[in-house]
């Protein structure tokens, strides 16, 4: 090599130094800010599912605990009126129909809210109550597989139970299904949450990049809480699949 | 240091290469252009060094125009994939038509037989760019260890590798008249031949986190 191309060789080598420092330095700060970006999202998306649902479970215990005691208390005075009168008679009939009328609404939402039997027995059972209460308004065959125990904490139970709850409505409203398959099983410390339809589907990545789908983000955001994956394959036709992968 | 020690670092992707066979059928569908670009590099790599010991350079020239023209399909293939092109088809033929436009236009200009640098420095660019945007893309959206995800290791990889290649590639632009001596190219491709065995193995670190294809039981 001549002086010039030595020269030019050192300074191509220096050039790379510098180009590699400075690829080194944005890769390690990118790193950092997602890392941080990351824990400041989880924590986010926790203390927002946390208050909601402090929340859900603080409404369904005044309906429940507050309000149902009151209405069956008025029920009781309404039937315990002294009359002979045929009219007052039949109002009176009506008004304690009208009350157990609101006792059982109350008793729903409050169980749509909370679920009693989820706290109490369990994921399993209360996703069959769910749909066995929901069979007849949906109008929605669905099946629900669901072969072992689960032993799963209740924050997670929670997160589930709600993702279940989403993705029935969803089907109902938007897929136009016939049928509704549901099945969890537990493979290696996994959970799979597996839902199928025989609906029209959907383009998942439009909806995402259309920001349209809000449900779909929370089904999301509940996944990745419960440090899960979450996914969903909808081609137009040919019904929808999700799939939710979390570890027990 | 001879050529031989030179064409073993360069076949280091191989390590890429072999384990992307191995786990071609249980890794997610969008990687595989990937792994197809590691599998045509070792053959480029093992053509190009038969060439050169059997005194054919002048069919290097074509090999690697080819290989151009495939390896930034494929590649392209692969951030299509990811969703960089917001999925559109019309984005991903737009790219690589004007890729095949530029590189046979330059070629006519400069004769089949020689390796087009300026085609291959301009699609280089493109592939920085792109590999920076879905690195962007990938920190705002990856909720897990970044480390564990082959896209950013593609991602590194493609970004050092065509830096390199683009810094120690622009003295052989004709039209910048520099006529470096062949002791000085030699010594430029040395430099070359050094960030290509570092991006290989960060390939190789790419292949093994690659997802595994999503079992998608159907429950009808």
């Amino acid at each position: 090599m001549d002086p010039q191309e030595k020269e030019y060789y050192n300074s191509l080598l220096i050039v790379l130094m510098v180009v590699g420092t400075v690829l080194l330095y944005f890769i390690i700060t990118a790193i950092r800010y997602q890392r941080r970006s990351l824990r400041l999202h989880k924590e986010r998306i926790q203390a927002e599912i946390d208050t909601l649902e402090k929340e859900r479970k603080r409404i369904a215990a005044d309906l429940h605990d507050e309000l149902g005691p009151l209405l069956s208390a008025v029920k009781l005075q309404i039937n315990n009126l002294e009359t002979t009168d045929p009219g007052d008679l039949q109002i009176i009939d009506k008004s304690s129909g009208y009350i157990d009328n609101i006792i059982t609404k109350l008793r729903e939402i409050s169980n749509d809210l909370m679920p009693n039997t989820l706290l109490r027995k369990g994921l399993k059972n209360a996703i069959v109550e769910f749909i066995d209460n929901n069979q007849d308004d949906y109008k929605l065959p669905v099946k629900f597989i669901c072969e072992q125990d689960l032993r799963l904490s209740q924050d997670k139970e929670i997160n589930l139970y709600r993702i279940v709850q989403e993705i029935t409505h969803n089907t109902l409203k938007h897929a136009n299904a016939s049928m509704l398959i549901i099945k969890i099983s537990v493979q290696d410390e996994r959970l799979f949450l597996m839902t199928a339809d025989n609906g029209i589907g959907f383009d998942y990545f439009s909806k995402i990049r259309d920001n349209s789908g809000l449900g779909l983000r929370n089904l999301q955001s509940r996944t990745e809480v419960m440090g899960g994956e979450f996914n969903c394959t909808s081609t137009p036709d040919k019904g929808t699949a999700y799939t939710i992968e979390i570890p027990v | 240091m001879n050529d031989t020690f030179f064409f073993l670092l360069s076949l280091s992707i191989i390590f890429a290469a072999i384990l992307g066979v191995i786990r071609f059928r249980k890794m997610d569908p969008a990687y595989h252009p990937f792994v197809y670009y590691c599998c045509i590099s070792v053959l480029v790599e093992i053509l190009v060094y038969l060439l050169l010991s059997g005194n054919m350079q002048y069919l290097v020239g074509t090999v690697y125009n080819i290989f151009g023209v495939v390896e930034f399909w494929l590649l392209i293939r692969l951030f299509y994939n990811w969703g960089l092109f917001k999925r559109k088809k019309s984005v991903f033929i737009a790219i690589n038509l004007f890729s095949v436009l530029l590189r046979a236009g330059t070629l006519y200009i400069r004769g089949y037989d020689k390796i087009n640098y300026f085609a291959s420095i301009v699609n280089a660019f493109a592939l920085i760019f792109f590999s920076i945007s879905a690195f962007n893309r990938m920190i705002l959206n990856e909720r897990k260890n970044i480390f564990k995800n082959a896209k950013f290791w593609i991602c590194i990889g493609i970004i050092i590798y065509y830096t390199c290649f683009i810094l120690v590639s622009t003295e052989k632009l004709s039209f910048l008249h520099l006529n470096p001596s062949k002791n000085f190219d030699y010594k430029v491709w040395q430099i070359n031949a050094y960030a290509n065995l570092l991006v290989n193995l960060l390939y190789a670190v790419a292949v093994v986190w690659i997802p595994r294809k999503k079992n998608i039981i159907t429950l009808f």
